[in-house]
């Protein structure tokens, strides 16, 4: 199938697409969310056309998926650096790889200072959960300390941090 | 819903949770939801400190084979989702392969091949044909009429087992007929659980968005209570036909009332995240009662 693609078999293009679209997009939404299809219709566009894919076979499987893989990060990355050109990406973004790269120390101190403004605004289990959590605190250690289930914890910090990157949204906009 | 927020309480349903959302768009969405603040020290666990020696299971098998302490370890290190998936994806694995093909269904927790679990299938609804007394009962002419009607059953149950998958269509409960036949009754429930939870997918923006929505996510209803449901024992079967019927009921009400605009955009998404919410819940609690 794969040396079907190379030589531009439009079955084995189809067939190629469908075997890995899910999880090439699954892999890119990392970086890019709502542009992932996009991006991965271009890779695979690109890795059509691309003659030094004609010497795989299906041994090498995993190195084609490595291959792939890295195509859908390096293309997503692309994607998110442009976009970021254009000023369209606000904090936070899921990526500390790529998040951490572009901060600057001022940026992370006047972050954490506002983080720490924002959680005093939270209900009081909303804060406990948060500040527990961010201490350092595991989900179980923090629901034995609360007093309450694990998964209430989850829900609890995410609220809470929801709450808070609105805040920081809005200062920093 | 994709995020935190649809959780499953059930710390044992959280593998099958976790997966989906691994192979999906979405896990991006839980990773921000569970990540710490930038700037705040995280731990040096890694996804191979955090499974040890069952991280190759778990590229071959799934999630299922970590205990509870790991899954919590997982979510409480949310980037490393991406580390699996990124592993997941190459270890060619056909139980994660399955996954992300969207054949999910198709695939067992133990990573069963779809053939295997298909048999399964057959068996368990085979034993759970009324029972024949053997003996005396098998030369007994007047039950051949019984044992013809028998056969021609299994024969259309085995029909029904073995059709080519039809290529779900819309959203919600209206993609029913993506499920495998195969399914056990409580992984069947999770998963209609999920499609009734598509609901959160989208927020409409206006009347006219929320009422085609709305109609949609009824027709998803209506099919639900017209599908024969082979997953099912007969008695639950009834008790999942009478509860769509009240939620479908109560859907006509909504629309009926966004229609004639006796009530206000606000309060009917609200209304309606209300009715949404209640069958992921109900389908989710009979799940986990059967499982």
């Amino acid at each position: 199938m794969m040396r079907g693609a190379c030589n531009h078999d439009s079955d084995a293009i189809v067939q190629h697409d469908e075997r890995y679209r899910r999880w090439m997009v699954a892999l890119a939404a990392r970086y890019v969310r709502n542009d992932a299809e996009e991006v991965i219709h271009d890779v695979f566009s690109e890795v059509h056309l691309n003659k030094r894919t004609c010497d795989f076979t299906v041994k090498a499987e995993p190195s084609w998926r490595a291959y792939l893989r890295r195509m859908a990060s390096s293309r997503s990355i692309d994607r998110l650096r442009a976009r970021k050109n254009r000023q369209e990406v606000a904090w936070p973004s899921n990526d500390f790889d790529v998040e951490e790269t572009t901060q600057s120390s001022d940026d992370s101190a006047e972050r954490l200072e506002w983080i720490a403004k924002c959680a005093e605004s939270l209900s009081s289990r909303h804060r406990e959960a948060f500040e527990l959590r961010a201490g350092g605190l595991s989900s179980a250690e923090v629901a034995e300390r609360m007093g309450i289930a694990v998964t209430k914890v989850y829900v609890y910090y995410s609220e809470a941090m929801k709450a808070i990157k609105e805040r920081v949204e809005g200062k920093l906009a | 819903m994709t995020g935190i927020q649809s959780l499953p309480d059930n710390i044992r349903l959280w593998p099958q949770w976790l997966e989906s959302l691994i192979v999906s768009p979405h896990l991006a969405d839980l990773v921000d939801e569970l990540q710490l603040p930038p700037g705040i020290n995280r731990s040096n666990l890694t996804l191979a400190s955090i499974c040890g020696q069952k991280l190759p299971q778990v590229l071959e098998q799934g999630l299922s084979v970590l205990d509870d302490q790991q899954l919590m370890q997982l979510l409480d290190h949310p980037h490393l989702l991406f580390d699996l998936q990124q592993q997941a994806f190459e270890a060619c694995s056909p139980y994660w392969d399955q996954l992300a093909s969207g054949a999910v269904d198709q695939a067992t927790p133990d990573g069963q091949a779809m053939g295997e679990s298909r048999a399964v299938g057959i068996a368990s609804n085979t034993d759970e044909s009324p029972t024949i007394n053997t003996g005396r009962i098998w030369s007994d002419r007047k039950f051949w009429p019984l044992l013809a009607l028998a056969a021609g059953l299994l024969l259309a149950v085995g029909v029904w087992l073995n059709r080519p998958a039809p290529t779900p269509t819309g959203w919600g409960l209206a993609k029913i007929d993506s499920l495998s036949p195969a399914l056990k009754d409580s992984t069947y429930l999770q998963r209609l659980a999920e499609l009734a939870a598509q609901w959160n997918n989208k927020q409409p923006t206006t009347s006219e968005n929320l009422l085609q929505r709305l109609r949609e996510y009824r027709t998803g209803c209506q099919m639900l209570i017209e599908h024969p449901k082979p997953q099912l024992k007969p008695e639950d079967r009834q008790w999942l036909v009478t509860k769509c019927q009240k939620w479908a009921g109560d859907l006509d009400q909504l629309i009926t009332k966004l229609e004639s605009s006796q009530i206000s955009f606000d309060d009917a998404s609200q209304e309606a995240l209300a009715i949404a919410g209640r069958m992921e819940t109900v389908l989710r609690d009979k799940a986990l009662e059967l499982s």
